[in-house]
């Protein structure tokens, strides 16, 4: 961990970042002070503790059903890294086997997986979220396949992309002509080389489902209440921004800070494990 | 209420409408403008920011109260309503019942459409069969399916008849269901045409509409009230609170409709804005499926209205700017009964009954509420699954989008609790219950005391006859207490000051007696 | 060459279609409008009436197959909701949207490459630091929140932009950089990063060797390699674009294809959410086959299968 940070301070840095979050994830029950759900009319839209009539009961304040935010935004932790990771990864999983396949094989696999993308990208995402939530039922579960959905065709078309160029390079042909395995060559040749962008493109892709989350809540086909999810809360907040913001501030603030964390790891890793890279040092 | 028919207590009696007329004849004679008592040319334009905007013209193919509320500027319908809710002639002037189904309306003379066309009984005659006509797929047809005919008596009568006896059938064929239609333009003119090129005989005539951007309305000089004061009116829909409140305060626009109760003690410091409050007919309720157990038992019904805090509700999650109802009966609404007081919030009642009825440790249901749609449903469901659970209620709450929870309704699949809300545009009780009583939609109380109770009431013509009776059914409801009774929510205006403008208590964003000063 | 763009309009269609008949099955699947376009006071029967006037109640497939029969002829039905008839009804909202949607990607693309061509060519300094922030900001901002707080700040406290609503530049500028912030960000970025692989890519490495100044190595020889992944990228973008528009689109009140697309699809308004899908459908394929064609041009070592 230590040789990780040295090597690329970045990489340190976000790494710290998401350490502490997933922290605050797992450590939820013990790091917060009330129930998230646990609603009291008669405290609702309090400020934080700096302001007006705020307390240290509810340091940050409570929102219009008089919840904590604090407790809700530490609980949020949990389920909105759950949700945006799981279906990060899964998405990337599905998307780069996809991309690797169709750009090394070319020819009628290629053109199967590409128009399966195509169809894929050109599905508005509302309605295949509205579809899910109103036939499955708005969970979790769901709502991970969703976001995993609208994501793996990114990964299939750059990593075609750069396959096709990959393909025709001398390294690969060399393997080819040694007699090597497709898989073997995919997975020793091809895979190592699209690992960067691929890096770079996941922990944009896990930023953006969180704000994907937050769009779908603000519209109103997110997490159903009254799991605190940030998303869920920042739609929550948009009412009362003028009045009470510090129930939208915070966890866009979250949001950011945590996104912001995911990214330093990235970049710091793509700089650790991109292979020309690692020959120049 | 207004008495309908003075003719009908005193044939000979010179009504002032009768004056009028002769005064508008007078008038005719010496060469002015025939029918419309003269009035000031109208002038300035207006310029109003909406949640929403119509979504057609068209009288018959309307969706949402949105719709309905607004068109009433462009047509008239046989009857209208004053600003304080009473029933008033339009297009009919006077209307009497001949027999238990047939209704008879004496209409306007001189009256014509925004293209010339005459409005007589033939318009009236053709826009009933149109809007019943299976062929039309009106979506009013429901509203309208009592009415088994019209009749042409004369070219300034006709007669409406009904299967069954039908008391609010005046109500109907006012700003309603009823807005007139001319024979002649819409056959010429054809459905599509009439979605956006409407052809009314109300106070202003539709002159651009490009959706989701704007509408222009154009004073009609010619109505038969009196042109409106304002020449031009345009309206913007902006769908986002935030946007709304915020062209207010810019000065973008003179008017907007609704105010997020949020906001209103902040805008309501604005020296240069106007914030009015009126009661919106809108019942809140929780529908509870009295078939299911436990909720057959009167005590559990009650138990769950003793352990709603409803005044706190109104407090946090609308400032206060709304109604606590006793029943379901709203405070605009005929014969509401302020004597009939609301379950007070009793926590501690509400386990002892619970207890009693044997469940001291509580039980498990599930909670059914939505998004989207008219108002607001989700985050007072919120508010009302805590209180349960703070009595061992476990309530598990399900959110489904609007659109999703139409066809569980529907199909009868909804939890045995379900928030929801019903806006009494008719304000009678009697349709507001009899919609609740209805065995379908998710709702299945039945009561037959309260049926026989309201057969009596319906069979009464006078109003004010018939206000006294709705004391007996709010009590009679309250103690049954087939829902959990909430509230109705304030409608919020917020205009410039150079803007003379009083809303409505039956919601229709009647604009023919907006003005501007200076 | 001919024979490629043939062969990829040919699927073209068959994806469009495919699209079209999922979309279909779907707003079907979540319920019909019956219940929701007749007033409150409807009772259960004369729901079940009115499905049945409207056809709601026939299986999936026979509605499915009235609907396709006519939209070979270009009637795509006329709107439960409008009363019009509903392609002509998308097709007025493009203008809207193409104003927004191009307003906001030549905003984004125009900050975007020449942040990220600067940030690699001086890579590991403070330029590219800050310009690594600004990205990462941008892209963390979730962009709703930063519309209203725009329109607060702008419109009410200032009065220096109009509030919401359609027209010249005044009124596209906030909701276009609401949506290119985001894109933007993620521009930035990918320029950076591709740039800095072609930057130590052979060829670039011999043309340095080679003694020829910076900045033309960077422009002649990078550039257009790295152009390959942003073109792609934008592509692929273009959907998500779409999409954020919607929101961005019920924010300002744009009349554009998403606010309307997402109104009809909540009122399950079927004729208008076939005409979207396919107009949309359809532009994403188009795009994503300029996207492919450009790959050759750009990259002549690419081969067309």
């Amino acid at each position: 961990m230590i040789r990780l940070a040295r090597r690329s301070p970045l990489a340190g840095a976000g790494a710290l970042i998401v350490g502490l979050v997933i922290v605050a994830a797992l450590a939820a029950p013990l790091l917060a002070t009330t129930d998230p759900i646990d609603q009291d009319l008669s405290e609702a839209l309090k400020p934080p503790f700096w302001q007006g009539d705020g307390s240290l009961r509810h340091p940050l304040g409570t929102d219009h059903l008089g919840r904590d935010v604090y407790s809700r935004l530490i609980y949020g932790a949990q389920i909105s890294l759950t949700i945006s990771v799981l279906a990060a990864f899964l998405g990337a999983v599905v998307g780069v086997v996809a991309g690797l396949v169709a750009g090394y094989l070319g020819g009628r696999v290629d053109t199967i997986i590409m128009r399966l993308a195509d169809l894929n990208l050109a599905f508005p995402l509302i309605l295949l979220a509205l579809a899910v939530v109103a036939l499955l039922g708005a969970n979790l579960k769901n709502l991970v396949i969703v976001m995993a959905i609208t994501t793996w065709m990114i990964y299939a078309r750059v990593v075609r992309g750069l396959s096709l160029g990959l393909r025709e390079r001398e390294f690969v042909q060399a393997a080819r002509a040694l007699g090597a395995h497709d898989v073997r060559i995919i997975a020793r040749h091809l895979l190592p080389n699209v690992l960067a962008p691929v890096m770079v493109i996941w922990t944009l892709e896990v930023a953006r489902i969180i704000l994907m989350e937050s769009a779908l809540s603000f519209l109103g086909l997110g997490v159903p209440p009254p799991t605190p999810t940030w998303g869920r809360m920042l739609a929550e907040g948009r009412d009362y921004l003028t009045v009470a913001g510090w129930i939208a501030v915070f966890p866009g603030l979250a949001i950011l800070f945590t996104v912001l964390g995911i990214n330093f790891l990235g970049d710091g890793l793509r700089d650790l494990l991109d292979p020309r890279l690692r020959r120049q040092t | 209420m207004s008495s309908e028919n003075p003719r009908a207590e005193n044939p000979r009696a010179m009504t002032r409408r009768d004056a009028l007329r002769v005064l508008g004849l007078t008038a005719a004679a010496a060469g002015l403008n025939a029918g419309a008592p003269v009035a000031a040319a109208p002038t300035g334009e207006a310029k109003i920011g909406l949640a929403a905007e119509p979504n057609t013209f068209d009288p018959h193919l309307t969706v949402g109260r949105n719709t309905q509320i607004f068109i009433a500027n462009v047509y008239d319908g046989l009857t209208a309503r004053d600003v304080q809710g009473n029933l008033v002639p339009a297009l009919a002037e006077s209307w009497k019942r001949l027999n238990a189904t047939t209704w008879q309306f004496a209409l306007r003379k001189g009256v014509k459409f925004h293209n010339g066309d005459d409005f007589n009984a033939d318009s009236v005659k053709f826009t009933l069969d149109r809007a019943t006509n299976p062929e039309t797929k009106a979506t009013i047809s429901s509203e309208l399916s009592t009415i088994a005919g019209t009749e042409v008596v004369d070219a300034f009568t006709v007669n409406v008849a009904t299967r069954t006896p039908d008391f609010l059938l005046p109500v109907r064929l006012g700003e309603l269901f009823g807005l007139m239609l001319s024979p002649k333009h819409t056959n010429a003119a054809g459905k599509e045409a009439i979605a956006v090129k409407p052809n009314g005989t109300g106070p202003f005539k539709l002159v651009t509409w490009a959706k989701n951007e704007r509408l222009v309305l154009e004073a009609n000089e010619n109505y038969w009230r009196g042109a409106p004061k304002v020449k031009t009116i345009v309206v913007r829909p902006i769908l986002e609170d935030a946007a709304r409140v915020a062209a207010l305060q810019a000065g973008e626009v003179d008017l907007i409709a609704p105010i997020p109760h949020v906001r209103i003690a902040e805008l309501q410091k604005n020296d240069k804005l106007v914030i009015k409050t009126i009661a919106a007919p809108r019942i809140f309720h929780v529908t509870i499926d009295v078939r299911k157990p436990p909720f057959d038992n009167v005590k559990v019904r009650q138990a769950l209205n003793y352990a709603v805090d409803v005044n706190a509700i109104l407090k946090t999650l609308y400032f206060g700017h709304g109604t606590r109802l006793a029943t379901v009966v709203d405070k605009g609404a005929l014969g509401y009964d302020p004597s009939v007081q609301p379950y007070p919030y009793d926590p501690s009642k509400a386990k002892a009954l619970l207890a009693e009825a044997g469940f001291p440790n509580g039980f498990e249901v599930e909670f059914d509420s939505f998004t989207g749609s008219i108002a607001d449903h989700s985050k007072p469901a919120e508010a009302i699954v805590g209180y349960l659970q703070k009595v061992g209620i476990r309530a598990k709450a399900n959110v489904f989008e609007f659109s999703a929870f139409g066809p569980r309704r529907v199909q009868n699949k909804t939890a045995p609790l379900f928030i929801y809300s019903i806006g009494n545009a008719y304000l009678e009780p009697s349709w507001v219950i009899r919609w609740m009583t209805q065995g379908g939609l998710g709702m299945h109380y039945k009561n037959a005391k309260l049926d026989e109770l309201l057969t009596r009431i319906e069979a009464t013509d006078d109003p004010k006859k018939r206000a006294p009776q709705y004391s007996e059914v709010q009590k009679l409801i309250k103690d049954e207490a087939p829902f959990i009774f909430l509230y109705q929510a304030d409608a919020a205006f917020g205009m410039s000051t150079r803007v003379d403008y009083t809303p409505r208590p039956d919601e229709t964003q009647w604009l023919y007696p907006l003005g501007l000063k200076g | 060459m001919r024979a490629y763009i043939a062969a990829r309009l040919a699927t073209a269609v068959l994806v469009i279609l495919g699209v079209s008949i999922v979309s279909f099955f779907l707003t079907f699947l979540t319920g019909d409008p019956a219940e929701i376009m007749l007033p409150p006071g409807a009772t259960a029967a004369q729901i079940e009436k009115f499905r049945a006037d409207w056809g709601f109640d026939d299986p999936v497939i026979v509605q499915y197959w009235r609907f396709l029969k006519r939209a070979v002829h270009g009637d795509f039905g006329i709107s439960l909701r409008h009363g019009q008839q509903s392609l002509p009804l998308i097709a007025a909202r493009l203008p809207a949207t193409l104003q927004l949607t191009l307003t906001a990607m030549v905003l984004a693309i125009a900050l975007a490459v020449p942040l990220g061509v600067l940030a690699a060519t001086h890579r590991g300094g403070p330029i590219d630091l800050l310009a690594m922030g600004v990205a990462l900001v941008g892209q963390s901002v979730p962009n709703f929140w930063l519309a209203i707080m725009m329109i607060l700040l702008f419109a009410v406290s200032w009065g220096l932009l109009p509030t919401s609503g359609r027209g010249g530049v005044a009124h596209v500028v906030m909701p276009a950089a609401a949506i290119a912030i985001n894109l933007m960000a993620l521009l930035t970025r990918l320029v950076r990063s591709t740039m800095i692989e072609m930057l130590s890519e052979d060829y670039v490495r011999t043309a340095r060797a080679k003694g020829l100044r910076e900045l033309f190595v960077t422009s002649r020889h990078a550039l257009p390699n790295a152009l390959i992944p942003l073109v792609t990228v934008i592509g692929l973008q273009f959907g998500y674009i779409l999409g954020g528009a919607v929101v961005i689109e019920t924010i300002f009140t744009w009349p554009g294809v998403g606010l309307f697309t997402i109104q009809a699809i909540l009122n399950r308004d079927y004729p208008v959410v076939q005409a979207s899908v396919f107009i949309l459908a359809t532009a994403v394929v188009l795009i994503n086959l300029t996207v492919d064609l450009l790959y050759v041009w750009l990259d002549p070592r690419i081969r067309v299968t």
